[in-house]
């Protein structure tokens, strides 16, 4: 099932919680909210699930508008941070409720029951726990018997908020990529919040990132790090450097690197910030038109990936090269080592002056 | 040169660590002889006296007609309050943990406030409002109702001593549980009635059980108020602490003391199922614990590499 939101606002007193969102979310994909704390992602999910009220805006799934369905009507299932199962019900009981409670003309019968949350506890790998209680399991195993919970009432739509938050980084990875396989299987429309970059980047179809209840950009996973459409995404997904510089007439200058900036040409003379990740920061030993003198500060050479610090000669500050373990050894880099580097890849975003609206990015 | 270390028993306290032995002793013999003095001995002296004519003459003072019609009384007092103070604290607690709304401070601040007023002043406000000079006093006897002298007017009063402690029990129990598994239920397409009996009820089943107990126990032996409200009229409005002061004036010192020794034995039958609920709780919040403990996750045996190896073994 789609799910549209159209112009929702909510607020709590003075703080505006969600600003004016619209979204599309698409059938049968696996959609990301990904944002800091406090951006608003959760409540969105909230007013999609139908347990908060927007002030103004609405929900449509299917094109119809879901505000005026009741919560049972809406056929979703929810997924919560910490999983709130139902603690004095065996996990046969919890798996079972949203099917028990529904009313007698379409409850189906004991041995159904029964049969369909044997084979949702299959599916989750727990079956062996049915007559167990949430409290004798696991962070995620109980993580898994709450999506078992969610699914057993067929939903069209299934919601999770921040589902794998609680558990730590092994489990996450592996639970991640279960969630995904299942939603292969399944096929169900799916939204997670999560401020776990790497969590959204790996698991969904699409990643739409929130910040102050404004929705900053959306696309894949691969658009969002490859083009990102603001400082904000540029900073909250991957590491970057940031260099200082000035923008004038279809030249920056930023980081003492003059760069033809052709979008940029009816800029005068504006203050502007260069973004480049450490992957795109190029060191060689010669000096070339266009490259910076540094100072290697340290050298972090762990695994496959070397992370190597450097200073600007001619400012003050640090940034951050990232290379193959085995370019650092082959080139013989050392700390202290005076080297030259120029970015591959430079995003450059003009400073907003008070009252102008931000201009276009520019590559 | 090794130094050779005496282990001492498991369980005993290195001596550094504790109070010297007499003040150890003093202390415990001081404790023990107030409770003695304060708790063991009058409580002896209640059934002592009670039996002090043999068990024939404590039994027959229950034969009385108007010791049973007081314990009758009390008894009915005692669901009564229960039952209303049951769903009020139910619905306070619910109120005030699971919505926000204006005026919640203030609710909170009002359930104290039978805990501050003295029973006495409680039960004259019961007479200003619903005696026959009172408020509503004409009202009532236009309509053939009575309230003081009466026994709605004991309940009442009763209840009104005894409200706050259901809700007073349960607020922290519900605040701490949230609204999670609620809103889970919901989700599921559970309304908001099964919502409450299948969920929100067995989760507060244990707290609401001993703000229950502790509301009998008071509602029982509640004097001040009802002595105020009920008029001592006997065989129809004296419940037993009434009764007993009734029966002590008249120098009836073993039906005194036998029907004392009765409400004695109902606080501690009240007692001992409270210190059951106390325990099971714990268990309960023991277990809630461990959950918490065994959080981490599966798999937390698996071998980390640590960049920077922590240096615990120097």
């Amino acid at each position: 099932m789609s799910i549209s939101i159209r112009k929702v606002t909510k607020r709590y007193k003075r703080f505006h919680a969600l600003d004016d969102i619209s979204l599309e979310i698409p059938e049968g994909q696996l959609v990301a909210l990904l944002g800091p704390s406090g951006s608003g992602k959760t409540t969105l999910l909230r007013i999609i699930a139908g347990l908060d009220q927007p002030d103004s805006g609405s929900v449509l799934f299917h094109g119809a508008d879901a505000g005026k369905a009741s919560i049972r009507d809406r056929k979703v299932g929810f997924v919560f941070q910490h999983y709130a199962l139902f603690r004095h019900m065996t996990i046969f009981d919890n798996v079972a409720f949203g099917l028990a409670v529904r009313p007698r003309e379409s409850r189906p019968s004991k041995a159904d029951i029964n049969d369909k949350v044997h084979r949702l506890l299959e599916m989750v790998q727990l079956d062996w726990c049915a007559d167990r209680y949430p409290h004798q399991l696991s962070g995620g195993q109980r993580q898994r018997i709450a999506l078992a919970r969610a699914l057993a009432v067929e939903p069209s739509v299934l919601l999770l908020d921040e589902p794998f938050g609680a558990l730590d980084a092994k489990v996450r990875a592996e639970l991640r990529r279960w969630l995904r396989r299942l939603h292969d299987d399944t096929g169900i429309t799916s939204v997670f919040v999560t401020h776990d970059q790497e969590e959204a980047m790996e698991v969904s179809d699409r990643v739409v990132v929130i910040n102050n209840g404004k929705v900053e950009q959306e696309g894949t996973p691969a658009d969002i790090y490859d083009h990102p459409a603001s400082p904000f995404v540029f900073q909250f997904i991957g590491n970057v450097n940031l260099f200082q510089g000035r923008v004038h007439q279809g030249w920056a200058n930023v980081g003492g690197v003059k760069l033809e900036m052709p979008e940029h040409g009816s800029v005068e003379d504006a203050p502007a910030i260069g973004y480049v990740r450490p992957h795109d920061v190029v060191v060689t030993r010669h000096n070339d038109e266009g490259s910076l003198a540094a100072t290697i500060r340290h050298i972090h050479a762990i695994g496959p990936l070397a992370r190597v610090e450097l200073t600007p000669q001619k400012q003050s500050g640090v940034f951050e090269a990232q290379m193959p373990s085995e370019v650092v050894k082959s080139m013989h880099l050392e700390v202290g080592e005076t080297v030259y580097v120029a970015p591959r890849k430079v995003k450059v975003f003009i400073e907003p002056s008070p009252g102008s609206s931000p201009p276009p990015p520019a590559t | 040169m090794r130094e050779t270390v005496t282990i001492a028993r498991p369980h005993a306290k290195p001596r550094a660590l504790t109070e010297p032995r007499w003040v150890r002793y003093t202390l415990t013999a001081l404790a023990l002889g107030f409770l003695a003095l304060f708790l063991l001995i009058p409580l002896v002296a209640v059934f002592w006296e009670a039996l002090s004519k043999g068990f024939g003459t404590y039994l027959a003072s229950f034969h009385d007609v108007y010791a049973w019609h007081a314990i009758k009384l009390t008894l009915i007092v005692v669901a009564a309050s229960v039952i209303c103070n049951g769903v009020f604290g139910i619905t306070a607690a619910w109120a005030i943990t699971k919505f926000s709304f204006r005026g919640k401070s203030l609710l909170l601040t009002l359930i104290d406030l039978p805990f501050a007023v003295s029973p006495v002043i409680a039960g004259l406000i019961f007479v200003l409002l619903f005696g026959l000079q009172g408020v509503f006093g004409p009202w009532l006897r236009d309509h053939d109702l009575k309230m003081i002298f009466a026994v709605p007017g004991i309940v009442l009063a009763t209840m009104f001593i005894t409200f706050p402690f259901v809700a007073r029990e349960l607020i922290p129990v519900m605040q701490s549980q949230g609204t999670e598994e609620e809103e889970a239920a919901r989700v599921l397409g559970a309304g908001g009635w099964r919502i409450f009996w299948r969920i929100t009820l067995p989760n507060i089943k244990w707290g609401l059980l001993y703000g229950l107990i502790l509301c009998s126990a008071r509602a029982m032996g509640e004097f001040g108020a009802v002595s105020v409200v009920s008029g001592h009229i006997s065989g129809r409005t004296n419940t037993l602490p009434l009764h007993i002061e009734i029966l002590y004036n008249e120098y009836q010192f073993v039906s005194a003391f036998a029907c004392a020794s009765l409400l004695t034995l109902l606080a501690l039958v009240t007692l001992v199922v409270k210190s059951l609920v106390e325990w099971h709780t714990h268990r309960i919040e023991a277990l809630a614990e461990a959950e918490a403990f065994e959080d981490r996750p599966e798999g937390a045996d698996s071998p980390h590499q640590p960049l920077h190896p922590h240096r615990d073994h120097p």
